[in-house]
């Protein structure tokens, strides 16, 4: 619930060939000063309300790893333009229930990718790349929401693997409603399994 | 502690903005007016209070921030996502709520005094509905009704009295003009109205900012003016109106209509709140809806007055929001919701006639489901009738329904059930022991029992995220349940049924864990179902959700059959005993009659939802059903997701994913066969339909709300006609095809709405060339 003006920006893809010069890289912190102030225009200019430059660097700065790039070396060859972004995280969630069990959650916080570069399976190469991340670290699951009527971004979900595990009624200040859409990474067992290892581990 | 410690991170960070924003762009606004800032630092803001010594850190604060890095972040543990979104970037316009353009102003230079012509008092009042129903669709006052500056006029400073409301305040109460007078009171009334909406809202379960914004930025909604002298006004401005001859008859009977319907709409407030007489409640709303067509057909001679309506007004809320844009609503949508709260709150009404506890649970589902569903401040009436002040619809107790419900279920003419058992006062008498132990099941059934008609009082989306905790609980309470039906049947003296073909040991009833099992069931059928109608399952995944429906309601019918078992047993017994009366009859015929109704909606729910799992089987075998490549989840995994609400549940056991893929797949059967399992499942459902549409209101437990029930019934009835012809249609299309050809059909299927149910997703089969 803390997330509820995060949003999916649309994207729209069909599955074409990439353009082969299109170059992906993972965040770090040396990027922000070149690269901050294309993620925010590329991501607000989908949103009704901006975030403040602190959503982003929250996201940045303690999961830049887990946030990649596409850029276009094309347009200048020294300072490539960015395309694409997401934006993700990586914490134990307990549910408030405390009915399952903890687990390590992974969240796509944000996705976007620029108008024009649309329709070359950008989206998910940035995804997949996200997902690929988390689970090198260990994640059993990752969840997002995305817009009811962003049929797109849900389709590029779903080919994925994820489920609709929930709808949201009027979750986002537009007052549209959303979709959580989750992916577990690992069987249930083995996510209850994990914890148990951990504690003998402690033990 | 850590509030304190977030301030400072707070600013932290947004020093550090300062200087990366001045390095990269020196036009940026924020750059400029920071370096002002820089050169003429205003004076320290003086702090006194008690005990707290102020010190200025400025300068060491300013070291201390030129150490980091940009872009660094300093932030203690409990900085969250949530104060991240939260945190404002001082002078963006969209996120600083003092930033004003070059020239603009801070307030609105608004000439109250200037006068307004019947035309544009109309417009005014119109743009007003408009906001008013956007405020019930979900929309904050700020965007909405606090964007007039009338009514900013009349709320601030908050009025004590009539006299203290005047739009020009050089004016006195003599000296008014009637267009001036007629605005005031419109929106006094209007205000008046929303303040009764907003605290029967506040007063019941409803999702804040989700279903509905309460905030009223502390204003108050004339708290301290009494709603009669409010109906007074609008009453004295009706008169003084239709005496004046300076206005066509045509304006006037615009303005006349507007008053009548405020004042009406404000009656309809103050009087649906009372439970006392439905026909009263159903009589305002009736009355208010009579009232609208006027409205609509004088709204062309209104003439828009957009400059009293201002976004900037949002600035003097207590909000630390910028103004946000003010919210376009149409007349059109703004005048069909309107119709239709008259028409819900017409109908909500009736919930105040108490039939049984069934036909009452059968009236909120279906009420709930009405298309649209019913606005929130409906759906808080209709709590308001059903649980206020704990009094079940105003004049019953939760016992009552409670004990009406077991009653007609598991233990008719029980002495479980007996009253008299209260006034026994000796422990160790098996009666005292009786009503002991079942106070104790009340009071641990009934929160959870109520909490079910509360949860179908809420928006569609919650209803299917709260069953989902609903269903463990009741798994609980059936638990807690057994314990205590073990506890009373010693009390009760049950004698067990020996039967030595069911089992060895003897069989006890078990009738407060078996009320609990049949509701539980209920319940989660609800929730897959509720599933198709929120569009949540994809389409490879609707063979499985509809073999669960079918799996839930035929342990349902098992169930039920266990539970008529016992009813008809404790009836034969009762007959033989002298003291057995024609209440008692009447009891145990009731109890029957409603298992087999319910046997009767459950044996046509299962046999609709086999028939349809089996439908989507062939048409996945066909490839007629997409199946994404899914490179990151097995099938198990995907199914443990979906499957989560059921994985806690003990009875019925949640079937392992191995069994269920298989018995979902039927490897082993043909097409044609499987086809032919469906089209005789589809004509058992057609068949149950049918019946179960021609049972009088009362056999149908659907008393006070007959036609929703008959219409819902009917279409369900359409749906299993409509799967019959898609399964003639794929069994012909694989006739015709030669062995290892491709069918020459495509499968599409209906979204939400679009169907002849909600529930029941019938795939259309069409010919492809």
């Amino acid at each position: 619930m803390d997330t509820a003006i995060m949003t999916q920006p649309t994207i729209c893809e069909k599955s074409r060939p990439l353009p082969a010069e299109l170059l992906y890289i993972q965040y770090s912190h040396a990027h922000e000063k070149q690269y901050l102030p294309s993620i925010r225009a590329l991501i607000s200019k989908d949103l009704s309300e901006p975030y403040s430059i602190y959503v982003y660097r929250y996201f940045l700065y303690q999961w830049g790893d887990l946030c990649f790039m596409a850029l276009s070396p094309h347009t200048s060859p020294l300072s490539p333009r960015l395309t694409g972004v997401v934006i993700s995280k990586l914490e134990p969630h307990t549910p408030p229930s405390h009915s399952s069990p903890t687990t390590l959650r992974g969240y796509i916080a944000m996705l976007a990718v620029s108008s024009s570069y649309r329709n070359h399976g950008i989206a998910t190469t940035l995804v997949r790349k996200a997902i690929d991340a988390m689970i090198e670290r260990g994640a059993d699951e990752v969840v997002l929401e995305t817009e009811e009527s962003n049929v797109p971004a849900m389709k590029l979900y779903e080919r994925l693997g994820f489920l609709r595990s929930k709808k949201l009624h009027r979750y986002y200040l537009n007052g549209s409603s959303a979709y959580r859409l989750v992916l577990h990474l690992k069987g249930v067992g083995e996510m209850m399994g994990d914890k148990g290892e951990g504690i003998d581990g402690v033990v | 502690m850590s509030s304190y410690s977030l301030v400072i991170d707070n600013v932290v960070q947004q020093s550090a903005d300062v200087n990366i924003e001045g390095g990269v762009d020196p036009n940026n606004p924020s750059a400029t007016t920071f370096a002002t800032w820089n050169s003429e630092p205003p004076p320290a803001p003086r702090l006194k209070s008690n005990g707290v010594v102020a010190t200025d850190i400025t300068e060491q604060f300013i070291n201390a921030t030129q150490q980091f890095e940009v872009g660094e972040l300093i932030k203690d543990p409990f900085f969250t996502l949530f104060e991240a979104v939260g945190a404002l970037e001082i002078m963006d316009p969209k996120m600083d709520s003092g930033y004003l353009e070059p020239g603009e102003t801070m307030e609105d230079d608004y000439d109250f005094s200037q006068p307004l012509l019947p035309e544009e008092i109309i417009g005014i009042i119109d743009q007003l509905i408009c906001h008013e129903i956007a405020w019930h669709k979900g929309h904050p006052l700020g965007q909405t009704i606090f964007t007039s500056l009338y009514i900013d006029r009349l709320l601030d400073p908050c009025p004590t009295n009539l006299s203290e409301t005047f739009f020009d305040r050089s004016e006195s109460c003599s000296d008014e003009t009637l267009n001036h007078q007629v605005l005031r009171a419109y929106c006094l009334g209007l205000v008046k109205t929303c303040c009764f909406v907003n605290e029967r809202i506040k007063a019941e379960h409803f999702y804040e900012e989700e279903d509905f914004v309460t905030h009223t930025f502390h204003r108050s909604l004339l708290e301290n003016i009494h709603v009669d002298d409010v109906l007074q006004l609008l009453l004295d401005t009706l008169e003084r109106l239709s005496s004046t001859t300076n206005i066509s008859g045509e304006l006037k009977a615009a303005l006349r209509c507007r008053l009548e319907f405020r004042e009406a709409f404000l009656k309809t407030a103050e009087e649906a709140e009372t439970r006392t007489s439905m026909q009263n409640i159903k009589d305002r709303w009736l009355a208010l809806q009579i009232l609208l067509p006027d409205l609509k057909s004088s709204t062309s001679l209104g003439k828009p007055f957009p400059t009293s309506f201002s976004a900037k007004l949002q600035r003097k809320l207590a909000s630390t929001v910028p103004p946000r844009p003010i919210v376009e609503l149409s007349w059109d949508t703004a005048y069909e919701h309107l119709e239709r709260l008259c028409r819900d709150g017409s109908v909500a009404a009736e919930v105040l006639k108490y039939y049984d506890s069934h036909s009452l649970m059968t009236f909120v589902l279906l009420f709930q489901a009405r298309k649209p569903q019913p606005s929130v401040y409906i759906r808080t009436l209709l709590q308001h009738y059903i649980f206020g002040d704990m009094v079940i619809l105003g004049s019953m107790s939760v016992r009552q329904v409670l004990d009406d419900d077991l009653a007609s279920t598991v233990l008719p003419a029980h002495k479980l059930l007996d009253r008299n058992n209260d006034e026994i006062e000796h422990p160790s008498d098996p009666r005292f022991n009786m009503a002991n132990q079942m106070e104790v099941f009340r009071a641990r059934a009934a929160g959870s029992y109520l909490d079910i008609l509360r949860t179908i009082c809420q928006n569609r989306c919650r209803i299917r995220r709260t069953l989902c905790r609903l269903v463990a609980d009741w798994e609980v309470l059936q638990l807690d349940a057994e314990e205590l039906d073990v506890d009373l049947r010693k009390f009760a003296s049950e004698k067990p049924i020996k039967d030595r073909e069911i089992s060895s040991e003897p069989i006890y009833s078990f009738p407060l864990s078996s009320w609990a099992y049949l509701y539980k069931l209920r319940q989660m059928e609800w929730l897959v179902q509720m599933g198709f109608e929120l569009e949540v399952y994809q389409p490879d995944e609707l063979a499985s959700m509809y073999w669960y429906v079918q799996y839930l309601a035929r342990t349902r019918t098992r169930h039920l059959e266990r539970i008529r078992g016992f009813d008809v047993r404790n009836f034969n017994d009762a007959r033989r005993r002298p003291d057995f009366s024609d209440e008692k009859q009447m009891e145990f015929m009731n109890a029957l009659s409603f298992v087999n109704h319910s046997t009767m909606e459950a044996t046509a729910t299962y046999n609709l939802a086999d028939a349809l799992s089996c439908v989507f089987t062939i048409l996945g075998r066909l490839s007629l059903i997409p199946i994404p490549p899914r490179p990151y989840s097995t099938d198990l995994q995907r199914y443990e997701v979906r499957m989560k609400p059921f994985q806690l549940i003990g009875l019925p056991e949640l079937i392992p994913f191995e069994e269920l893929s298989k018995v979902v797949a039927q490897p082993e059967g043909s097409s044609i066969d499987i086809l032919e399992y469906a089209s005789e499942s589809v004509t058992a459902a057609k068949k149950g339909f049918e019946q179960i549409s021609k049972l009088s209101p009362k056999d149908a437990y659907c008393q006070g709300s007959y036609d929703s029930w008959l219409k819902n019934t009917k279409d369900c009835l359409k749906a299993a006609i409509f799967t019959g012809i898609t399964i003639a249609t794929v069994r012909k299309a694989i006739e015709s095809t030669p062995r290892n050809g491709q069918v020459k059909i495509k499968a599409e299927i209906p979204a939400t709405g679009k169907g002849y149910h909600d529930w029941w997703v019938v795939p259309k089969v069409v010919a492809i060339p």
